[in-house]
């Protein structure tokens, strides 16, 4: 597996996370959404990734959905935080830092950190 | 019911590259046999995706090449899609009630249909038989047609009934046609709750993506 392909499975499987954080703050449409992700360059998906997940995380219950008026022309889908997705955010959001101290730990071979997760 | 691709959307307005990849985009979600409903709300996002973009100041080339290839993108809904539903099976309820909801619709819609068909048929014929008559008849015999009721029977007024009727009938069927194929499968639009509803969009939801009856023979594979 290249190094390329390493990234995009890692930014694939953060993606839900940042995604349902990002609407945990605000609600937002597509666009707006692949915005805010493509703030973060690391984090920055392919647009034809977000809309997908978006639509899936819906079907899950995990988003609202609602259509506003655009200037830009066709409507807006927004996306907001059902009380499901605000669940399901505290448990990756909790599962997310155990895994990062983990890693770091191991990556930076600290015992006391080690220690700390375990 | 799914939408076959050659159905066109329309998009008043609408750029040609960008409604040339809606449409590739429609046809491959239907190739990846998804729902109408889902299909006119993807490509709906997708188109104001695309406008947003370009409204931001991105080339229009350059949003598309990022969404990647219609049928690339297509395949990822269908996986995500596909992946929530074996995550998360309807129970037997859900099942059901939709069974029934489905059979119900079913023969509301073969109901109307017949009669609207019906209504079609005896419009179209009788049009086809005034028009016809009012192109013949002066040239009818005094022999077969009492002149008296020749004379009662003025040809133009004959001539615009049947024109009238055909064109009746004309529109009857596409209404028809439509209708059958998609009206039941739009997609609703949630407001969400009364925080939105007063921002409710009236105006341009109104373009919601409508297929018109373009080549869209009902195809099932």
């Amino acid at each position: 597996m290249g190094n390329e392909d390493w990234h995009a499975q890692i930014r694939r499987g953060l993606l839900e996370l940042c995604i349902l954080s990002t609407l945990g703050r605000k609600a937002g449409y597509g666009y707006e959404i692949a915005t805010r992700l493509a703030v973060a360059p690391a984090l920055a998906a392919p647009e034809g990734t977000i809309y997908p997940l978006l639509r899936r995380l819906k079907k899950q219950g995990l988003l609202d959905a609602y259509w506003e008026e655009s200037a830009a022309g066709p409507p807006r889908q927004y996306y907001r935080l059902s009380r499901q997705g605000q669940a399901r955010l505290v448990d990756l959001k909790t599962q997310w830092r155990e895994l990062a101290l983990a890693v770091d730990a191991m990556v930076e071979g600290n015992a006391e950190m080690l220690e700390a997760v375990r | 019911m799914r939408v076959h691709p050659n159905s066109r959307i329309e998009r008043p307005g609408g750029n040609p590259v960008s409604s040339a990849y809606l449409d590739g985009l429609a046809k491959a979600l239907w190739i990846q046999r998804m729902e109408a409903e889902d299909v006119h709300a993807i490509v709906l996002e997708m188109d104001n995706h695309i406008a947003e973009a370009v409204r931001a100041g991105r080339p229009l080339a350059e949003v598309i090449q990022a969404l990647g290839p219609p049928q690339l993108l297509a395949e990822a809904y269908c996986v995500a899609l596909t992946f929530e539903s074996s995550v998360r099976p309807p129970g037997w309820p859900h099942r059901l009630f939709r069974t029934i909801g489905g059979v119900a619709r079913s023969i509301a819609a073969f109901l109307w249909l017949s009669i609207g068909a019906g209504l079609t048929f005896v419009l179209a014929t009788a049009g086809s038989v005034c028009v016809v008559g009012a192109l013949v008849l002066p040239y009818i015999s005094p022999r077969i047609l009492d002149p008296t009721l020749r004379v009662g029977l003025p040809q133009f007024a004959v001539f615009a009934s049947g024109a009238a009727a055909l064109v009746l009938a004309r529109q009857l069927a596409r209404w028809l046609r439509f209708h059958a194929r998609f009206a039941h499968a739009r997609p609703t639009l949630p407001l969400a709750d009364d925080e939105h509803a007063s921002e409710a969009p009236v105006g341009r939801l109104a373009y919601f993506p409508t297929i018109t009856p373009n080549n869209n023979e009902e195809v099932d594979r």
